[in-house]
């Protein structure tokens, strides 16, 4: 049986790219070409990977995987919240300012051009519902109330998925990264429970059919080889997580100190009608996984999971930053090149067990 | 506290504003979800169809009214039950219990099509037809649930398959029963051609024989005698064609009388006797006189005989013998004619008396005819209230037929001038072969004979002249009135069908001629091709006292005339 394999999105951008577009708006038009070549290069080195399913590594997400949709609406401002990272550092997220609450752009249009190079299926990740409820302040906004926002965002989010599903997109991918990081903020887990059930309320919209072309990927984060949330155990959050009705799960492995406690705990609480691909490179460490190591990583994980459940992804985007160039694209694609090999290697070993 | 800690905590804040919005935003959904869930009971339990489902172990989670309904349980007592004990279902042919479906669909993870000729016994035992299928509920990730049973009461599509049937049955047997009378139809349209045409011959035959004038006396008189033979044997055949259509359209009149039947057998046996006699056949008669009076039309009941008779003379051979006896049968009269004749099979006898119906359909038949006179037989015999049976041991074994009449209880002897008439015809009637060897005298009679067609009118003075009656003719009612109003003639014949002015036309113009001058109404017959009842009542109505159908013997036309002349002088 053959064990799938997808990468979670983000591939480094070229850095002619980011020069390019340095402090300009990423919206300039000037820069399509090189988005456009930036796409088209990074699919053709996804496929010569070998990987079956490939991204358009979210270059044209020109800021990050979080704010990609709201960027550039004139009812924000950049003072949001900070998102504390290990190695120091802060992200900072947009705030609302009034309502209506819409989207910029939505995600499914760079499906288009991805899909145009690509001669393998093309999966696309969007932002989570619950991350983006962080953008409305702590004061209600005036004539805007916080129900009138979720109302707005789950209709948004909703549109921007179904988009992709119907243009042919292999799966949708819930970027659910602040999952841990809400337990780290709040130990109690209600923080995480609000997150749960919001991007519930989500997943409801979609039918059993749609719910299986759609994931949701958690991860301690990922910028500049760091991460927010690592420290947080995944037995405090994997029990919640399964509860959403998705029917694909992507979770950081690779990275985790305690691999095997993971496992035990998704076997404990996936359910029958889920995929658990579980990570099995990890962006962070900068040395490359080996083919025989991945193929390890994924016997290992078959013991506890059903292999008819199982896959195999990287534990997080390799940029999901667009100026983190802490990792280079080349070994972005060695790394996805060891995750293809390799799991084809656990695929073959398991088959003829 | 560090810029860390308040970053985070104001988070928390929000996070926790925001579970409130989320908290509401899910109440929401799950109202809508609720308000579905009710609204998709409230249309299960609507619905006619009775719904009933289960979950995996088969143990019932709902049912609607209609399924309350059918099974006699409620779903508060259903609830949790497993299905097999709400839901007993017996196969309709065999009563043997059959697999529930929903039971079946759980087994085999597939939906059971509509599955007929299922009885389901409610809990009280009262049994009713279904139509049932039955279908796996999955979840969807496609985990199967339980299963959903639907079915209908099919009672009233049963009654109305079974009425269907019914009238499908009636129908054909009455397409082939119209078939049947179809072909009939067709074979006696067949014989009938055949049989009018032939008479025809003889007559057209003779006719042009006679116009060559190369005849001798000998064979004049004899193609005189054929042609005569032939028009008395096609009217016949004609009456009888009248006398059918007459019974089909329920327009034949019974004259209803007190009669001796002995003297209306007598007559019928004298009728028959000359042809009896050319075949030295037998009729051996018994005539019980004390019988008793039946109630009924002279002319008719002889027809009755005369048939009997005729056919009895008819299919016996030469040699043969018939009886006939006449005798009381408690409270009836019985006719009974015997023959040592050919018979009839056993399978045709029981449609010896309908119409056009011969034992031998075939060209080739021996004996001619139409087959209508047992037909007539019983129509008249049944118009009278009596009965017509046909016995016959086989082919070769001869036959008998047995009429029956009621006996009139009370005597009473007829005395209109109706009756009159109609004694007169009967006698007239049964000098078959009418002969004016002995014709009542006209003397000092005026008859006005009035008719378009100058060969008649001729005739009928022919006719009249012989008994030394004086004839006026005329050739249209208007010349009629001309002649009435010059001298008043004793008695009036007219057609009917006459161009310019009818005889109707033409008896009205008469009476009111006759009101007006305050003078005796001239006693007037009407003469006319028109046969019909509904044209003798017209006639009748109109002012003729006697209406004659054409053609007429001349013993019975100068019968007539004499016996209004007499009423004219009696008045």
């Amino acid at each position: 049986m053959r064990i799938p394999t997808e990468p979670i999105g983000s591939i480094p951008r070229p850095l002619s790219l980011l020069e390019a577009i340095g402090d300009r708006d990423g919206t300039d038009p000037a820069l399509n070409p090189l988005y456009e070549s930036a796409i088209r290069d990074t699919i053709e080195r996804f496929e010569a990977t070998g990987s079956p399913v490939v991204t358009d590594g979210e270059q044209r997400k020109y800021h990050n995987f979080w704010t990609y949709c709201v960027h550039g609406l004139e009812n924000t401002d950049p003072d949001g919240f900070k998102i504390p990272f290990s190695a120091g550092h802060t992200r900072r997220m947009l705030r609302l300012t009034a309502g209506p609450f819409r989207y910029k752009r939505t995600a499914d249009s760079y499906l288009d051009l991805a899909m145009s190079y690509a001669h393998v299926p093309v999966k696309q990740a969007v932002i989570s519902p619950s991350a983006l409820s962080l953008m409305y302040p702590a004061e209600e906004i005036p004539g805007y109330t916080r129900e009138q926002f979720i109302d707005d965002l789950l209709r948004e989010h909703e549109a921007e998925v179904r988009a992709c599903l119907l243009k042919g997109a292999h799966k949708v991918q819930i970027d659910f990264t602040e999952a841990r990081l809400a337990i780290k903020i709040d130990p109690s887990g209600s923080l995480l429970q609000s997150f749960i059930d919001l991007n519930t309320l989500a997943l409801s919209r979609f039918n059993g059919e749609e719910r299986k072309r759609i994931g949701v990927h958690t991860c301690p984060g990922g910028d500049l080889d760091s991460t927010h949330s690592a420290e947080v155990d995944y037995a405090d959050l994997l029990p919640h997580l399964f509860q959403l009705r998705a029917g694909n799960f992507y979770i950081a492995l690779a990275g985790e100190k305690n691999r095997l406690d993971v496992l035990k705990t998704i076997r404990a609480h996936m359910k029958p009608e889920h995929r658990v691909f579980v990570g099995v490179v990890s962006p962070n460490d900068p040395r490359i996984e080996t083919p025989e190591e991945v193929c390890e990583r994924v016997l290992e994980a078959a013991e506890y999971i059903p292999v008819a459940q199982l896959g195999t992804t990287d534990d997080c985007g390799f940029s999901p930053f667009s100026d983190d160039t802490s990792t280079t694209r080349d070994t972005a694609f060695a790394k996805i090149r060891a995750r293809v090999a390799g799991t084809a290697m656990a695929s073959e070993l398991l088959g003829d067990a | 506290m560090s810029t860390k800690d308040d970053e985070e905590q104001l988070l928390r804040s929000v996070a926790e504003q925001n579970a409130q919005s989320i908290n509401l935003a899910r109440r929401r959904a799950e109202e809508v979800l609720r308000k579905q869930s009710d609204w998709l009971r409230v249309t299960l339990s609507s619905i006619g169809d009775a719904v009933i489902s289960t979950d995996v172990e088969g143990r019932v989670t709902f049912m609607n009214r209609a399924a309350e309904s059918l099974t006699g349980w409620s779903e508060g007592e259903a609830l949790g039950h497993s299905l097999t004990d709400i839901f007993q279902i017996v196969s309709e042919q065999s009563r043997q219990p059959v697999e529930n479906p929903a039971l079946r669909a759980l087994s085999s993870v597939t939906s059971v099509e509509l599955v007929n000729h299922t009885i389901l016994i409610a809990k009280d035992g009262t049994e009713c037809p279904i139509d049932d299928s039955a279908a796996p509920i999955r979840s969807e990730q496609g985990e199967v649930l339980g299963a959903v049973l639907v079915f209908r009461d099919i009672s009233e599509r049963k009654r109305m398959e079974l009425e269907r049937e019914r009238l499908l049955q009636t129908a054909q047997a009455a397409q082939k029963e119209a078939e049947q009378a179809n072909r009939l139809k067709d074979e006696f349209l067949a014989t009938a051609s055949h049989e009018l045409r032939t008479p025809l011959t003889a007559v057209l035959g003779w006719s042009r024989m006679l116009r060559t004038g190369k005849l001798d006396a000998e064979n004049s008189a004899r193609a005189l005698e054929a042609i005569e033979r032939n028009a008395t044997l096609q009217t016949k055949l004609i009456d009888d064609l009248l006398d059918v259509s007459r019974i089909i359209t329920g327009k034949l009149i019974i004259d209803r009388r007190a009669i001796e039947m002995a003297h209306v057998v007598s007559d019928a046996v004298n009728t028959v006797s000359p042809a009896a006699d050319a075949k030295n056949i037998k009729i051996v008669t018994s005539f019980d006189t004390e019988a008793g009076p039946v109630l009924g039309d002279a002319n008719r009941l002889q027809q009755v005989v005369w048939n009997l008779l005729s056919n009895a003379v008819k299919f016996t051979p030469k040699n043969g013998r018939i009886e006939i006896a006449l005798r009381r049968v408690d409270s009836q009269v019985e006719i009974s004619v015997s023959d040592s004749g050919e018979g009839i099979s056993s399978e045709f006898l029981p449609y010896v008396f309908e119409r056009f119906r011969q034992g031998d359909g075939k060209t080739t038949r021996l004996h001619s005819g139409l087959g209508l006179g047992l037909a007539i037989v019983r129509q008249l015999v049944e118009l009278h209230g009596g009965t017509v049976k046909a016995h016959s041991d086989g082919p070769g074994r001869g036959a008998t037929f047995k009429v029956r009449l009621p006996v009139l209880s009370i005597n009473s002897v007829p005395g209109s001038d109706t009756a009159r008439r109609d004694s007169t015809l009967i006698k007239a009637r049964a000098m078959n072969g009418l002969s004016l060897e002995c014709p009542p005298r006209l003397d000092g009679v005026c008859v006005l004979v009035v008719d378009d067609d100058s060969d008649t009118r001729q005739m009928l003075k022919a006719v009249l002249s012989e008994c030394q009656a004086h004839v006026i003719i005329a050739a249209s009612a208007a010349e009629a009135i001309d002649e009435i109003e010059r001298r008043k003639p004793d008695v009036l014949v007219s057609d009917l069908g006459m161009p310019e002015h009818d005889g109707y036309q033409l008896i009205k113009k008469v009476r009111g001629m006759e009101s007006a001058d305050h003078t005796a109404r001239i006693p007037a017959l009407a003469l006319t091709a028109y046969a019909k009842a509904e044209d003798r009542v017209r006639a009748l109505a109109s002012g003729y006292q006697v209406h004659l159908s054409k053609p007429v013997e001349p013993a019975e036309f100068v019968l007539v005339i004499a016996d209004l002349a007499g009423r004219r002088q009696s008045s």
